[in-house]
C-alpha cells in the first residue's frame, strides 16, 4: 500500500508513524513485495546460480516466501521457477541448479514474503 | 503461508502471483487486506497437495518448498523451523479484573498476534462545571468553558501466536513421520 504524508500544520497520530514502522519493521500478516532478476553464466549442468535478496523489514520473522517467473521465464540454462530458502528476518536465498552451460541463465519475478 | 493442514497430510495455500486464478484475494468470498490489489476478495480455490508429494521438499534446515502453482508456475518457502527465541510467548500483563492492560514481546514482534480494538472514552470534569453552576452560568456556556474531553482507548481483546507457527511446526512433525527429513 502506498503511504502518505502529513500536511504541513497537522498534528501527527499514531498512524502517520505507524505506516513508516509497519514497512521497516513488519507487523504480524502483513507482506512485504517486490521484485527480484536471477541471472549468471553457468559452466556445466547443474550449476548453482545465486543471489540473496535483502528485505526492507528486519526484526520480524517472515513465516514464508513467494516467487513468480511474470517478468522473465526462466530461459538459458534455467528450467523451472527458482528455489527460495535461508528465509531470516533480512531477507532470503534465490537459487537454481542450472541444466546446461549456458552465458545468460535468467528468471525474474514478483517477490512476496509474508509476515 | 500455509492456510491449513490436516491429520493426514492434506496442504492448503494460496499463489502470491497477483493476476493468478489462485491468488489469495481472487474470487468472491470474504474480505481480506491484499498487498498487492489493496482490501479485496478471498479466494474460494486454494492450492491443494499433500506431503508426499515428491516436490513437497526441504530446502535447507528450517524452510521447506512447497510445489509450484499450477497454473503459474509461482512457488512458495515455508519457514518451518523457528527459534526458542523467535518464538518465545509474551509477557502478559492483567488488572485485578483480569483486563489486558499490556504485552511485552520477548520473541519476534510479528509471531504474537494482538488482536484489540479502539474504544471511546469521554470524560467530565463535573467539579469544575458544579462549582461554575452554583455561580449560575448558563450550561451552553458551561458546554463551551469545560468542554467533555474525547479519546480513544486501546482496548485488548486477546493475544494469540501467529496461526502460520503452529501450521508450519505441524508440517515439519508430518513430514519428519515420513520420513522426509532435510539434507545433511
Amino acid at each position: 500500500m502506498a503511504l502518505y504524508t502529513v500536511s504541513t500544520g497537522n498534528t501527527i497520530q499514531a498512524q502517520d508513524v505507524n505506516q513508516v514502522v509497519n514497512v521497516l519493521q513488519r507487523a504480524s500478516g502483513q507482506q512485504e513485495i517486490g521484485k527480484y532478476f536471477l541471472a549468471g553464466p553457468t559452466y556445466a549442468n547443474g550449476a548453482l546460480v545465486s543471489q540473496y535478496m535483502s528485505s526492507i523489514s528486519r526484526n520480524t520473522t517472515p513465516v514464508s516466501v513467494s516467487i513468480d517467473t511474470a517478468d522473465q521465464a526462466p530461459a538459458g540454462g534455467m528450467s523451472t521457477t527458482p528455489n527460495t530458502g535461508n528465509l531470516t528476518a533480512n531477507g532470503f536465498q534465490v537459487w537454481t541448479l542450472t541444466t546446461t552451460t549456458n552465458l545468460n541463465s535468467r528468471a525474474a519475478g514478483n517477490m512476496t514474503i509474508q509476515y | 503461508m500455509l492456510h491449513n493442514i490436516d491429520e493426514q497430510g492434506n496442504l492448503e495455500y494460496h499463489c502470491h502471483r497477483p493476476d493468478c486464478e489462485y491468488h489469495h484475494c481472487a474470487g468472491l468470498i470474504g474480505q481480506i487486506e491484499c498487498a498487492h490489489h489493496g482490501t479485496q476478495h478471498k479466494s474460494a480455490t486454494p492450492l491443494q497437495t499433500h506431503i508426499s508429494h515428491e516436490q513437497v521438499e526441504w530446502v535447507d534446515a528450517t524452510t521447506v518448498q512447497l510445489p509450484p502453482c499450477p497454473a503459474c508456475g509461482s512457488r512458495m518457502a515455508l519457514r518451518v523451523g523457528f527459534t526458542d527465541a523467535e518464538i518465545a510467548p509474551p509477557i502478559i500483563e492483567r488488572d485485578p479484573s483480569g483486563k489486558i492492560t499490556k504485552v511485552v514481546h520477548v520473541g519476534a514482534v510479528n509471531l504474537t498476534r494482538i488482536y484489540d480494538h479502539a474504544e471511546k472514552r469521554v470524560i467530565m470534569d463535573e467539579a469544575r462545571r458544579q462549582v461554575l453552576r452554583q455561580h449560575g452560568i448558563p450550561e451552553a456556556l458551561i458546554e463551551a468553558l469545560i468542554p467533555p474531553v474525547v479519546y480513544f482507548e486501546r482496548v485488548i481483546d486477546r493475544v494469540e501466536p501467529h496461526p502460520a507457527i503452529a501450521r508450519h511446526q505441524e508440517l515439519e512433525r508430518q513430514l519428519t513421520a515420513i520420513g522426509k527429513r532435510p539434507a545433511g
